[in-house]
C-alpha cells in the first residue's frame, strides 16, 4: 500500500518536473529573440530616406543603405559602386509604404528602418503635399520621428548621391549638419515630430530646412543647408532666406547661438550671441489680440573695425542699442516674410488660441486675416557681457600712433 | 477556503493596489481620447470620485473580515443568489483578465519582438502566471513593492529627461472640452484604472488578520492619482497636438526622449516595467477568477484550478485581439458602462444587503 502511495506520487513529481521543464523550453524558445530574430547579417541598415515625386503619379523612394564591410573607407560620392560605404536603392510605387517595400526586391537582406538619420523630401512632393509621406513615419512603429527632415531642392536622390567632406555616408554627413544648425542660426533644426506637431497644431505653419547642391572652389558638388522652406498645411508655399530665418528663430526662442554684424560707431561691430531669451505673451484688448514680444540677449564683442575705445561703459550700451535696433529689423523682416505668405511660423496663433480660446474662435476673418495686421509690441534689450581678452580696438591703437608721429 | 495562507502586510496590499492601476494609466490612451491635454484634471476626478466606493468597498471588508467578494457575496446574498453573483463576477475576471492578456500580447508582438506569434506569446505569459500563482500570491505580493517603486522611479527619471523635448504651454487651453467630455472621462477613469481595484479583493485573505487596510487604501489612491497626473501632464506637454493621434501616448514619450545624445531609445527599459505591471495586473486578475472557481466549486484552494484558467485566458485573448484602435474606442464607449455595473452597482447592493441584514439580526435578537 505504502509502495503504491509512493510509486503514485513520484509519478506525479515526474509528470510535474516534465510539465514545467516543457514550459521553460518553450519559454526559451519564446522570450529570448528567436521568434522573428533579425541577426546583423540579415539586414540592410537604411541610414537615410529620400522621397521623391515620380513621372506619371506616385512616389519614387530613395534607401541609402550602409555597406559595413566598407565604413572604414571613407569619402566621396557615387551609388556604391566604386567601393562606397554605402549604396542609393531607388524604387519608384503608387505609395511610400510600397516603394520602400519593393526596394527590397533589390536586396537578399531585410531593410531596417530604425537607424535612420534622416529624412528628405523633394522639392515637387513638399510643394504638392507631404501628408502621406508623414503619415507613414507616424505610423511606422519601426521608424524614429527624432530623425531630422529636410527638403531638396530639386531631387533628394541626387542630394544622397553627391558627397561629402568628413562623414562616410551623405546621410550621416545631412545628420549632422541638421544638428549643427543648432548652433549657427541659420536655420531652423526641426524633426519629423516637430514638424507633425506644428502640422496638425492650431494655427501653426511648419517650416523645414531646405538642403541643395553647389559646386565648391574645387569643381567638386557637395550638399549643403541654404534656406528654409516655409509650409501652409501641408504644401510648402515659399522660403525664407537667411536673414529671414534669423528672425524667425529669435522669435521662436530656438536662436542659442550666432553671430550679429552690426554697423556704428564708424566701423563694421561683430557680435557673437552667447545667450538669448524670447518670451512672447498674447493679449487681447479692446482693438483684438497684439503680441508682447520680450528679447533679453547677452553678446560678446568679437571683432571690431570701428576706432572708438569700445571698451568704455557708454560705448558698450551705443552698441548694445544698436544691436538692438538691428534685432529688431530682423524682427519685422521675418514677420514681414510670413505675413506675405500668410503663414504663421511663430506659433502666434496657437498661443492665442491657448491663452483666449473663446476670443480665438470668435475671430470674424480667421486668425489668417487676424494675423495679417497682428500687432506686435517689441522690448528688446541687448547687453554686452564680454569683449574679449583685448583692452582696446586695434584700429584705436593705430590712430593714435599716427597722431604721436605728428 | 481552508487553505494555509502565507501572510503579508498592509504596505504589500497597498503596493500591490499601486501596481495594478499603474498597469493600466501607462496605457492611457483611452481617457485622452476623451480629453486629451486635459486627461490629468480627468485623473484627479476619477480619483476623488472614486473615494466614496473605496469608503463602501472598506467598509464590506470591515464587516467580513478576512474574506474575499466570493465569500462576502455568498455571505450576505446566500446560495443561489450568491452563486449567480459569484459566476457574473468570475466572468467579469475572466474578461478583464483576456483584455489585459490581450494588451500585453499586442504591445509585445508589435513594439517589442515584432512579428513574433501573438498566441505563443500569451501562452508563454499564461505559463508565467500559472507559475506564480502555484507558488502563493503571497511570494508574488511580497516582489510587487520592488517592482512599483522601480515603475514609480523610471516615470519620474522619464519625465524629467522629457522636460527639454516639452512646452509646458501645450497644457492649455483649459476647460474647452464639455462638462459631458468631463464626466465621460471620469466615468472612464474610476471605471478602468480606479474601479478595478475590485480586485484587489482577492489578496485581501493573503493579509495579516488585524491589518487594517484603511490607511493603505487611500495611500495608494492618492499616490496613483498623483502619478497619473504627472504621466498625462508629461504626454500633454511633450507630444503636443500629436497626444490624441497615438496609440500608446506613454511609450511614444519614452521615444522622444534624446539627453545629451546618451540616453536614448530608452523606451527598451520602460517597456519592460510596464510589461512587469501589466503581468502583475494579469496575475491578480487570473488569481481572482480562479479563486472564484474554485468558491464556486467548493474547492478547498484554487491552486488546481490556476493552470487550467491561465491557459483559459490566454488563448481566450486571441478573441479580442483587435486593431489598436478599436480597443480604444471599446475602451472609451462600451468598458465604462459594464465595468460600473461591476464595480459600483453589485458591490452597493452587498453593502446595501449587509446592512439589512446586520439590522434584521439586531431587530432579532431586541425581539
Amino acid at each position: 500500500m505504502h509502495n503504491s502511495i509512493y510509486k503514485y506520487k513520484n509519478k506525479i513529481r515526474w509528470v510535474k518536473k516534465s510539465a514545467l521543464c516543457a514550459m521553460l523550453v518553450l519559454a526559451a524558445f519564446a522570450l529570448n529573440g528567436c521568434w522573428g530574430s533579425m541577426e546583423l547579417n540579415q539586414l540592410s541598415i537604411v541610414m537615410g530616406i529620400g522621397v521623391d515625386a515620380a513621372e506619371g503619379g506616385g512616389y519614387e523612394v530613395t534607401a541609402q543603405v550602409v555597406r559595413p564591410g566598407l565604413l572604414k573607407q571613407s569619402s566621396g560620392g557615387g551609388s556604391g559602386s566604386d567601393g562606397k560605404a554605402y549604396f542609393n536603392a531607388k524604387k519608384t510605387a503608387p505609395s511610400v509604404f510600397s516603394a520602400i517595400r519593393n526596394i527590397m526586391d533589390m536586396f537578399s537582406r531585410r531593410m531596417y528602418t530604425q537607424q535612420c538619420k534622416v529624412l528628405v523630401v523633394g522639392e515637387a512632393v513638399a510643394r504638392e503635399d507631404m501628408t502621406p509621406v508623414l503619415e507613414y513615419f507616424m505610423r511606422n512603429e519601426e521608424g524614429r520621428m527624432t530623425m531630422p527632415i529636410m527638403i531638396a531642392k530639386g531631387s533628394a536622390f541626387r542630394i544622397f548621391e553627391e558627397g561629402t567632406y568628413l562623414e562616410t555616408m551623405p546621410a550621416i554627413q545631412l545628420s549632422n549638419m541638421a544638428e549643427n544648425q543648432k548652433y549657427t542660426g541659420l536655420t531652423s533644426y526641426m524633426t519629423v515630430f516637430d514638424f507633425l506637431q506644428d502640422l496638425l497644431s492650431e494655427a501653426v505653419e511648419p517650416t523645414a530646412p531646405i538642403v541643395e547642391l553647389f559646386t565648391d572652389e574645387q569643381g567638386e558638388v557637395k550638399a549643403r543647408i541654404g534656406e528654409t522652406a516655409v509650409f501652409k498645411g501641408e504644401r510648402m508655399v515659399g522660403s525664407f532666406s537667411a536673414d529671414e530665418v534669423y528672425g524667425m528663430l529669435l522669435i521662436n526662442n530656438k536662436l542659442s547661438t550666432g553671430v550679429m554684424h552690426i554697423t556704428g560707431l564708424g566701423g563694421l561691430i561683430e557680435l557673437e550671441i552667447i545667450r538669448a531669451n524670447t518670451s512672447v505673451r498674447p493679449i487681447y484688448d479692446d482693438d483684438g489680440f497684439r503680441i508682447k514680444l520680450q528679447v533679453r540677449m547677452e553678446c560678446a564683442l568679437v571683432s571690431t573695425t570701428s576706432d572708438s575705445n569700445i571698451n568704455e561703459v557708454k560705448e558698450e550700451e551705443l552698441i548694445g542699442r544698436l544691436a538692438g535696433a538691428e534685432l529688431e529689423n530682423r524682427i519685422k523682416y521675418a514677420l514681414s516674410a510670413a505675413k506675405v505668405l500668410c503663414a504663421d511660423v511663430f506659433s502666434f496663433g496657437q498661443m492665442c488660441y491657448q491663452s483666449f480660446p473663446n476670443e480665438y474662435r470668435e475671430l470674424p476673418g480667421g486668425w489668417e486675416l487676424e494675423f495679417e495686421n497682428l500687432r506686435i509690441d517689441m522690448d528688446i534689450n541687448v547687453a554686452i557681457t564680454a569683449t574679449g581678452a583685448a583692452q582696446h580696438p586695434i584700429k584705436s591703437s593705430q590712430e593714435n600712433k599716427d597722431e604721436r608721429a605728428d | 477556503m481552508s487553505e494555509r495562507i502565507d501572510q503579508v502586510g498592509g504596505f504589500e496590499w497597498g503596493m500591490a493596489c499601486c501596481c495594478f492601476v499603474m498597469g493600466t494609466i501607462l496605457r492611457s490612451a483611452f481617457i485622452i481620447y476623451t480629453t486629451g491635454n486635459e486627461s490629468w484634471m480627468v485623473g484627479i476626478f476619477g480619483a476623488i470620485a472614486f473615494m466614496p466606493m473605496a469608503a463602501g468597498y472598506l467598509s464590506l471588508l470591515r464587516r467580513y473580515p478576512g474574506m474575499n467578494l466570493f465569500e462576502i457575496v455568498s455571505a450576505v446574498l446566500g446560495g443561489a443568489v450568491g452563486t449567480v453573483v459569484n459566476i457574473l463576477f468570475v466572468l467579469f475576471y475572466i474578461a478583464v483578465a483576456c483584455l489585459n492578456m490581450m494588451e500585453i500580447g499586442s504591445f509585445i508582438t508589435g513594439y517589442l519582438i515584432r512579428g513574433s506569434n501573438f498566441l505563443l506569446v500569451t501562452v508563454v505569459t499564461g505559463a508565467a502566471v500559472a507559475y506564480a500563482l502555484r507558488k502563493g500570491m503571497s511570494a508574488l505580493m511580497r516582489t510587487i513593492p520592488l517592482v512599483a517603486i522601480i515603475g514609480i522611479a523610471l516615470v519620474i527619471f522619464s519625465s524629467i529627461q522629457s522636460i527639454p523635448e516639452s512646452n509646458f504651454r501645450n497644457l492649455m487651453p483649459w476647460f474647452v472640452h464639455t462638462p459631458g467630455e468631463f464626466v465621460h472621462g471620469t466615468l472612464i477613469a474610476i471605471a478602468i484604472p480606479y474601479g478595478e481595484m475590485l480586485t484587489m479583493f482577492a489578496l485581501v485573505p493573503h493579509v495579516r488578520s488585524g491589518t487594517s487596510l484603511k490607511k493603505p487604501m487611500f495611500l495608494s489612491i492618492a499616490f496613483t492619482m498623483i502619478i497619473m497626473v504627472v504621466v498625462h501632464v508629461r504626454e500633454a506637454i511633450t507630444l503636443g497636438a500629436l497626444l490624441t493621434y497615438t496609440v500608446l501616448p506613454s511609450f511614444d514619450v519614452y521615444r522622444m526622449i534624446d539627453t545629451a545624445s546618451s540616453f536614448v531609445r530608452t523606451e527598451s527599459i520602460n517597456a519592460m516595467i510596464l510589461v512587469a505591471l501589466t503581468y502583475i495586473k494579469v496575475t491578480i486578475l487570473i488569481y481572482a477568477a480562479a479563486q472564484g472557481l474554485a468558491h464556486i466549486g467548493r474547492l478547498k484552494s484554487a491552486k488546481p484550478l490556476s493552470i487550467i484558467t491561465c491557459m483559459f485566458i490566454a488563448v481566450y485573448a486571441e478573441a479580442f485581439h483587435n486593431t489598436s484602435y478599436n480597443n480604444i474606442e471599446w475602451s472609451v464607449n462600451v468598458t465604462p458602462l459594464i465595468w460600473i455595473a461591476f464595480e459600483y452597482a453589485i458591490p452597493a447592493a452587498l453593502l446595501l444587503c449587509a446592512w439589512f441584514r446586520v439590522r434584521a439580526v439586531r431587530k432579532a435578537v431586541t425581539l
